[in-house]
């Protein structure tokens, strides 16, 4: 003798013993009925509404909630049609079904990939930049201004007159920027020993140079104004927020997206994300660079005097600058005789 | 009374895990993370609902709404902290401390929601370790065994263990966990055979190396690669150290495991060779392949540890039972994820 409805099998709530079973619509009054097969009593009885069809990636068993924590478990497709799944959790189980389309899925995931990284990310980390309160960022500079006082920086030992010439250029450079986008900058000279002739960024716009830079090109503004204007750049162009929250996303996308892919692996995808991250930060060196240049230029002073900087530091280049956050001297050195040479052909 | 050996199964394939797989990481992907908590869902159901034992099978029941408000609560968490910590770094360390004492209320919490979200037939595990008592395991012990120079280590790793199994229960009926202090010394003796080798072998192959590049700066074509061989040659030791302490710790734990008042036992027949072999293969094809073969190795290990799992029946396996207990936040969970912060089951 057949009886109706699907075959299964039935846990009764919070159980783990379990009986042959059949799910099945009852015919008069359209309410669903979870019998024992074979002796026939009925377990549990209730409306369409009431029973819930739980998420079942690939072809595994299917289970249905029943009130009262009934469990009911088959292998036979047709559960999905006495208890109308819905169309968004079939449409994904179709999707997931293994076959050639899915050589398109796979396309598509690497072309999402290089989408995320290309444009996901920077606005991600756009929107983090906004959302960032101003004083935090203050916070930031004064933070890291301690720091570096605590470690590697003395007080300046330059006389006022130079730190004046100096000010003079970095106040020119701030009245060419257009007024609609001119951060609050501050200028701070300090003197760090081994270092060399240097300058940094802090993300509020505090712009620090080495004693040694201002004393080595005293007699040569151009420069000066040069790695001015390349700090300024990195400071309009919010290149330190950046690369914080730019690893920090990427840090916990991998952690949610890749998951469980063993320890080798994880390594070695955080160590991938340095050099992202380097190569992330020589982009923004030059980016600054030509913010920087066209900085300069539209405060009266030469583009060339980046170039004369570069030369002065050429001779620390490695021989290659996959492992590095600066690019080589020689190639900035480049595109900065690129720039002048595109400018005077602009300008006849 | 009925007693029987009950092996574990693991009964999905790499061609249906992948495509689950594939479009998870898409979809992922295309929603910037969002959907990794659906996906999370769809990866544990999947893995559960297909391990089976006496007939019946495991699942999952969390929510990718559940996993996703811990998730970002846990995000937003991450961000404060680090853009807080580049701008004043002693509210940062201070911040660090504080993360470092509410890490043993995360793990607890982490491993009950996990444990009461999880179901073998019908009946719900749960997880009811002490907060107080992951103080001593996740905080105080590291910290003594370090002072001890690591020899307590096997102490600690007793410990940790014995906690985590204890703590849980499938329904109303609780694991179990006694043993000697012994084998875990023995484990862990035994893996420290390979990765001492390892280590003096990295020093032999890259000390001439070493010399060279201390001695003008510049490093020779010949010492790089010496030194790349010798950190192969160290990767892979203390890999074969690791598999060898995790294959006898996990034989060793099923063996001392009972569950409930009927005292069920475990068994796991994990050898070194097999494990060290599928760690091994399967962290090189997914290198190669650009991680398209990841499904089918995770598929692979996972039919290996399920086939090597058995359930040594003591009684009727119908008796079970236990009532839903609702866990809802999943911020535990998340930090475990993001993190890798968890019980620490060698299982």
């Amino acid at each position: 003798m057949s009886e109706p409805g699907v075959a299964g099998r039935a846990f009764p709530p919070g159980a783990s013993a379990c009986l042959p079973a059949r799910l099945g619509k009852e015919r008069k009054t359209g309410d669903l009925c979870l019998f024992e097969t074979g002796r026939g009593r009925e377990l549990c009885r209730c409306s369409l509404g009431q029973v819930s069809m739980e998420v079942t990636p690939g072809r595994g068993p299917r289970n249905v909630r029943l009130p009262g924590n009934w469990l009911f478990q088959t292998e036979d497709a047709a559960i999905s049609e006495l208890l109308r799944e819905s169309a968004r959790s079939r449409g994904l189980r179709a999707m997931e079904r293994f076959g050639f389309r899915l050589i398109a899925v796979v396309a598509a995931a690497f072309l999402a990939v290089w989408a995320l990284w290309r444009f996901g990310v920077p606005a991600l980390v756009t929107l983090a930049i906004h959302m960032t309160p101003p004083p935090v960022i203050k916070a930031m500079d004064s933070g890291a201004l301690r720091t570096l006082d605590a470690t590697i920086a003395r007080p300046s030992a330059l006389p006022p007159a130079q730190r004046n010439v100096v000010r003079r250029i970095f106040t020119d450079l701030q009245t060419a920027l257009p007024e609609t986008a001119r951060p609050s900058l501050t200028l701070k000279f300090r003197h760090m020993p081994g270092m060399g002739p240097n300058a940094l960024a802090l993300p509020g716009g505090t712009v620090v140079l080495t004693d040694a830079l201002v004393r080595e090109f005293a007699e040569d503004p151009d420069v000066i104004a040069g790695v001015l204007g390349h700090e300024i750049g990195h400071v309009v162009e919010r290149h330190g927020l950046r690369q914080v929250y730019t690893s920090l996303s990427v840090y916990i996308l991998v952690a949610l997206i890749a998951g469980d892919v063993g320890p080798i692996l994880e390594e070695t995808l955080l160590e991938g994300q340095l050099f992202l991250s380097l190569s992330f930060s020589r982009a923004h060196e030059r980016a600054a660079d030509t913010f920087g240049l066209r900085l300069t230029r539209a405060a009266g002073y030469d583009p060339a005097g980046l170039a004369r900087f570069f030369r002065s530091i050429v001779e620390h280049d490695t021989p290659s600058d996959w492992y590095s956050s600066h690019p080589l001297s020689s190639e900035r050195i480049e595109n900065v005789e690129r720039f002048i040479e595109d400018t005077r052909r602009r300008g006849r | 009374m009925n007693q029987g050996i009950e092996k574990f199964g693991f009964h999905g394939n790499a061609r249906e895990w992948f495509g689950i797989w594939i479009v998870n990481l898409l979809l992922s992907i295309v929603t910037i993370g969002i959907y990794s908590a659906w996906a999370k869902v769809r990866t544990k159901k999947y893995f559960y609902q297909n391990t089976w034992v006496a007939g019946r099978n495991f699942d999952y029941h969390a929510t990718g709404k559940q996993i996703l408000i811990g998730r970002l609560i846990v995000v937003a968490a991450v961000a404060i902290l680090s853009v807080l910590s580049t701008a004043t770094p002693v509210v940062a360390l201070l911040l660090v401390i504080a993360l470092f004492f509410l890490s043993p209320v995360l793990i607890v919490r982490g491993a009950a929601f996990n444990a009461r979200n999880s179901s073998w037939a019908n009946v719900r595990f749960d997880f009811d370790g002490k907060t107080g008592q992951a103080y001593l395991i996740y905080l105080l012990y590291p910290i003594l065994t370090v002072l001890s120079l690591y020899l307590a280590f096997p102490f600690l790793a007793r410990a940790t263990q014995r906690y985590g199994v204890s703590g849980h229960s499938l329904g109303t009926s609780r694991f179990h966990f006694e043993s000697t202090i012994a084998p875990f010394y023995k484990a862990f003796l035994a893996a420290a055979v390979p990765a001492l080798l390892g280590g003096v072998a990295f020093v032999v192959i890259a000390r001439d190396a070493f010399a060279a590049i201390t001695g003008d700066g510049t490093p020779t074509p010949g010492a790089v690669v010496s030194v790349t061989v010798g950190y192969l040659v160290l990767l892979f030791m203390s890999v074969m150290a690791g598999v060898l302490y995790q294959a006898m710790i996990r034989n060793h734990i099923f063996a001392c495991t009972k569950l409930g008042a009927a005292q069920h036992g475990f068994r796991s027949t994990v050898t070194v060779g097999r494990l060290l072999w599928l760690v091994s293969t399967n962290a090189v094809l997914v290198l190669v392949s650009l991680g398209l073969l990841l499904p089918w190795t995770q598929v692979r290990m996972h039919r290996y540890l399920a086939g090597q799992t058995a359930l040594l029946a003591n009684g009727s396996l119908d008796d079970f039972r236990g009532d839903i207990i609702p866990d809802a936040d999943a911020i535990g969970d998340a930090y475990a994820d993001v993190e890798g912060v968890d019980l620490g089951l060698a299982i």
